[in-house]
């Protein structure tokens, strides 16, 4: 095992493998009502979400991406994201990261054998032309909106649950997932003042991992 | 060899580490995100207002 891979085991032991999971998305303001979302979701159905900016130091990025990839049996890819303007680059940082996990899970290796992902896109058919290795796949359509990406979150992590632990765990619905999101959303502006913050600063990037943090607290007092 | 100035001293730095710095600005976003900002004493306070409020 690689320093990097021993390095994220022993920060994250206290959440298992199983309930790792690896969520590959743009790192953008337009992207984040969707992450917060992805992130309580993940978050509201028992399970922990990795993200690569929660390790931010001077560690070499890929390394630590394919290290947390490798300490997390679950993932989500989004391959949603387009060039906003005729011109403007493409990223190929979310297909690349998606390749990487599937490369671990096809690698051969024993632990990696069990992985699962989930794929999800903005538009119908738009995987056929930007990403369509993974036609296959079936990859589930947000359409940029934060309710329609917690269903799918949420489908993909209650196939999870049915299939770690039968009959004994189920995911709450993507409706109650949402009102208690949107109950979370409600309750925040007001608390965060206590600590002189705008609601707009704690849900900006620079407080998200803190924000997952509060959603994990406050989750484990309201389940 | 090369070097590298920061703020109070000339610090030689080898090639291969040079290398490195090059390769993790490439990978990164293009914006410094994830900056943990608040306490854990804040996150609490923000947490027992929210619990408070229902």
């Amino acid at each position: 095992m690689s320093d990097d891979a021993r390095s994220v085991k022993s920060k994250s032991t206290a959440v298992s493998y199983h309930r790792r999971v690896f969520i590959n998305c743009p790192f953008d303001n337009d992207y984040l009502p969707l992450l917060q979302a992805i992130a309580f979701a993940v978050i509201d159905c028992g399970f922990s979400p990795r993200l690569a900016i929660q390790e931010v130091n001077g560690r070499l990025r890929l390394e630590k991406m394919i290290a947390m990839m490798r300490d997390s049996r679950l993932s989500i890819h989004d391959i949603s994201r387009l060039p906003a303007a005729p011109g403007e680059l493409p990223r190929f940082n979310m297909p690349f990261e998606c390749g990487l996990f599937i490369g671990l899970k096809e690698s051969g290796a024993d632990e990696h054998r069990d992985k699962q992902f989930l794929v999800l896109d903005g538009a119908a058919h738009q995987h056929q032309k930007t990403m369509s290795d993974v036609a296959g796949l079936d990859p589930k359509v947000h359409s940029n909106d934060p309710r329609k990406a917690i269903d799918a979150v949420r489908h993909f992590l209650a196939s999870e649950l049915r299939r770690q632990t039968p009959r004994q765990e189920s995911a709450p619905g993507g409706a109650s997932i949402w009102q208690r999101y949107q109950r979370f959303r409600g309750e925040l502006p007001g608390a965060v003042s206590r600590v002189k913050l705008s609601a707009n600063e704690i849900l900006s990037f620079d407080y998200l991992s803190d924000l997952i943090e509060l959603m994990a607290d406050w989750i484990t007092h309201r389940p | 060899m090369n070097t590298v100035k920061n703020d109070r001293k000339l610090t030689v730095v080898s090639a291969a580490e040079k290398s490195s710095r090059v390769a993790t600005r490439l990978v990164q976003p293009p914006m410094v995100i994830g900056k943990r900002r608040l306490t854990a004493a804040q996150r609490r306070v923000i947490l027992h207002a929210m619990l408070k409020a229902a």
